[in-house]
């Protein structure tokens, strides 16, 4: 029995000791990316490209959609903040996805809306287009009524009715910076038509003080939640996705923020209504179709453009957006399991595809074995008090190491947080992250894998606190 | 084994724990000295804006005090000049920031062209363009002799139009076929005119990309004199060639001529065509509703929603005049 029991605790312990290397090594080495590249970038003058850009004759016309499904809360402060980009020629449409609450009425009203005619392809299938409607104000605004078949199926309506060659997905619970657009545009315009999908950095606004639409003042939120949360993006948008980027390997570009080229996007057979991670999804059937048809065009994440987005504030709404997220990952992975380490998709199916499985959706399962292997091995006392011990220096090393890393490159090389008392709240907070955040967190991934496998699709609303009209303290 | 194990990695940890709160100390440092440097530069501010508001209005003389001395006080002169080259510049404030530039920020800028960082060499070039600084061609020159990036390589082609617009396009002929299309429209955008006609000379010899950026460029500056030259280019293989002529045409806001629009009625490009559909809002009612009827049955959805518009609106504007009269 003994035995048996060192067996298994020696089996465990191997598995989540390799496994824990192996992940530190993929972090430091995207780290190390992240961090030579805003290194290049750090001292750059933007505003010069800025000032190139703007000129319309430069820049490529953009149609924004904004998917909103019971948003009355945010969706006026998104809309404002869209209006106030700068960039030379937009539309605006918002998609009402059948909303149960206020937000067709408060987008009519708030902008003097009235029923209005516009052309739409019908190359990608969805749901019944209720009403059209168009805004006497700004005759760029359209809202688009239509009965409720999820984001996916409402951001498919939005590229039917969508004017231009390159459409912009935004939450309806998100703002963007003035520039931001302008930013994320620019590798596409500069690289011809090769970059064909591209996206922004994504902040949290909770806390922070907004008007009309556009964030006036940088406030970390006082919830030891939300300062996790905006930890944890500083960490996912700067390591990963940079190095990810460099490397033609991204598979996620948030769909908070995110510019698609409407063609690659109707040759993909747009969002998939099916899928509960949309955005995911729709750039791997992008990645896909390049290698594929062999095509010389790559997916591109822009550290520099932000998007502000609304976080939840509470455990059980955190906890069901974790779930989703991971049972979103799960389907995009396995519905596309035929790229993983299959050599037709180069890096994307040779390296991006095994480390979404192995560390972003298998990892957490293994994390937290991790977690229960430490309290047993304590337990158990002898020579597992002190693999216990180890292992906690590699949780500590993965999780607080990495975070206080995170903060500090960003405050080093973008300073969005300029006051000293938010970063070094910031990193007391990522001291702690290891016994209470990421435990959490990872618990909740672990039930977003079973519920996949389970085919349970329920997942409740996500309630919004207003943070983008600066509501949420 | 699990012994040293434990060791090490504690070891390490701490380590790295210790080079943290190391980097953050210097982090905390550094933007004590960035928020001096800002205050200084506030301090030039307000100390000088009036004066150059003399000064390159040419009613009064620079002053020594005026010459920035360090790299705060040169940050605040350069958001002088900027703020004056995109709001009220003119031929007359533009030399006197060249003059000031090349006299006196000379030094500062030929320091940063040697950087290793290649974000403070780009912002040296973007500045040497921005305020038209001669001066700098020499070092410019060396710098072209090293391994650069695409966008230094774009920023100095930029200077070279800018300082020796003779024989840019024979000096640059390699280059040029590396740019992008965005990089092509900017260049072209900014030639002067003798070295644009001398590129539409050779246009037959031109990359597509440098092509497409010529016509986008032609029709933007609207020269009905170079209606006949992007004419001629409608016989052109290359059918994205003849999408971007029909479209510099109808940026030229006229009433395209009938040749014109039959050829681009019979194409077998819809893209052709729904342009074609385009042009005819500025075709008399009656004429127009003539040409619509040929491609009401087209098979492109977008070239019949463009007459289907079209008519709609022609409709409209009826209705409206007949009501008024």
């Amino acid at each position: 029995m003994d035995l048996a029991i060192e067996w298994v605790m020696k089996f465990f312990g191997g598995v989540i000791f390799i496994y824990m290397a192996v992940v530190i090594l993929a972090y430091s080495g995207m780290f190390l990316f992240a961090f030579l590249d805003l290194k290049r970038q750090r001292r750059l003058d933007r505003r010069e490209l800025d000032d190139q850009f703007i000129d319309a004759f430069f820049s490529k016309p953009v149609s924004i959609l904004v998917p909103a499904y019971n948003e009355e809360a945010g969706v006026v402060g998104s809309i404002h903040s869209l209006l106030n980009l700068n960039y030379p020629q937009t539309e605006l449409l918002v998609i009402d996805d059948g909303s149960t609450d206020q937000t067709a009425e408060v987008v009519i009203r708030q902008f003097d809306m009235v029923p209005a005619e516009k052309p739409a392809e019908s190359r990608l299938e969805t749901k019944r287009v209720l009403d059209v409607y168009r805004s006497r104000i700004h005759p760029n605004l359209w809202l688009i009524k239509k009965e409720n078949g999820g984001k996916g199926d409402a951001l498919n309506v939005g590229i039917n009715f969508a004017r231009y060659p390159y459409f912009c997905t935004i939450d309806g619970d998100s703002i963007l910076d003035g520039n931001s657009l302008l930013r994320v545009m620019k590798p596409i315009m500069t690289s011809g038509g090769k970059v064909v999908a591209a996206g922004g950095n994504v902040r949290i606004v909770n806390g922070m003080a907004v008007d009309h639409g556009v964030v006036s003042d940088i406030r970390l939120s006082g919830r030891p939640l939300v300062v996790m949360q905006v930890v944890e993006y500083l960490r996912a948008f700067l390591m990963g996705r940079i190095a990810l980027s460099k490397l033609n390997m991204v598979l996620i570009i948030s769909g908070a923020f995110s510019v698609f080229s409407k063609k690659f996007a109707f040759e993909a057979g747009g969002y998939n209504t099916e899928t509960i991670g949309e955005d995911m999804e729709m750039v791997v059937k992008i990645q896909r179709l390049i290698k594929d048809k062999k095509m010389d065009a790559r997916v591109e994440f822009v550290p520099d453009p932000v998007c502000w987005t609304e976080a939840p504030q509470s455990l059980a709404v955190l906890r069901r957006q974790r779930r989703r997220w991971h049972q979103g990952l799960l389907e995009s992975l396995w519905r596309h399991r035929g790229m993983t380490l299959n050599p037709k998709y180069g890096t994307v199916g040779l390296l991006s595809f095994p480390y979404f499985w192995l560390v972003e959706c298998i990892g957490p399962l293994i994390e937290l074995g991790g977690y229960v292997y430490v309290i047993a091995a304590f337990f158990m006392g002898g020579i597992y008090y002190e693999y216990a011990v180890l292992l906690l220096l590699l949780f500590i090393l993965y999780g607080t190491v990495f975070s206080i890393g995170s903060v500090l490159l960003e405050s080093w090389s973008m300073n969005v947080f300029p006051k000293r008392r938010d970063i070094l709240r910031m990193m007391a907070l990522s001291l702690t992250e290891v016994v209470w955040y990421k435990p959490l967190t990872l618990f909740w991934r672990v039930e977003g894998l079973v519920r996949s496998m389970f085919r349970i699709r329920s997942w409740g609303d996500m309630e919004r606190v207003g943070a983008t009209k600066g509501m949420s303290e | 084994m699990t012994g040293i194990s434990v060791t090490t990695v504690s070891i390490g940890v701490l380590l790295l724990l210790l080079v943290l709160v190391a980097l953050t100390v210097y982090l905390f440092a550094a933007r004590a000295v960035q928020e001096r440097k800002m205050e200084k530069a506030k301090a030039y501010l307000s100390r000088n804006n009036e004066r150059w508001y003399r000064v390159l209005r040419g009613m009064e003389d620079v002053s020594a005090e005026m010459v920035p001395k360090n790299k705060a006080e040169l940050a605040a002169v350069e958001e002088i000049f900027r703020a004056y080259l995109t709001n009220v510049s003119g031929d007359k404030i533009r030399e006197r920031i060249r003059a000031f530039a090349d006299g006196h920020l000379a030094p500062f800028y030929r320091k940063k062209l040697k950087s290793r960082n290649w974000s403070e060499r780009m912002n040296a070039l973007y500045r040497i363009e921005d305020f038209g600084m001669e001066s700098l061609l020499g070092d410019v020159h060396t710098l072209e002799r090293k391994r650069l990036t695409a966008d230094e390589r774009f920023q100095l082609l930029l200077i070279d139009l800018q300082f020796r617009p003779d024989g840019f396009i024979g000096r640059n002929a390699d280059r040029l076929g590396n740019l992008s299309e965005y990089e092509a429209r900017q260049l072209f955008f900014l030639m002067p005119e003798p070295v644009f006609e001398e590129a539409s000379a050779q246009f037959g010899q031109l990359d597509p990309i440098l092509k497409y950026g010529m016509v986008e460029v032609l029709g933007m500056r609207q020269d009905l004199k170079k209606l006949p030259f992007l004419e001629g280019l409608l016989d052109s293989e290359d059918p994205e060639i003849r999408i971007r002529v029909l479209r510099a045409i109808d940026a030229f806001g006229i009433r395209t001529p009938d040749r014109i629009l039959e050829r681009a009625f019979d194409s077998p490009v819809w893209e052709e065509r729904f342009l074609g559909a385009r042009m005819l809002r500025r075709v008399p009612a009656d004429e127009a509703a003539r040409y619509a009827s040929r491609l009401r049955d087209d098979p492109s959805w977008l070239v019949r929603e463009e007459v289907r518009g079209l008519l709609a609106r022609q409709r409209e504007a009826a209705e409206d005049l007949a009501v008024l009269r």
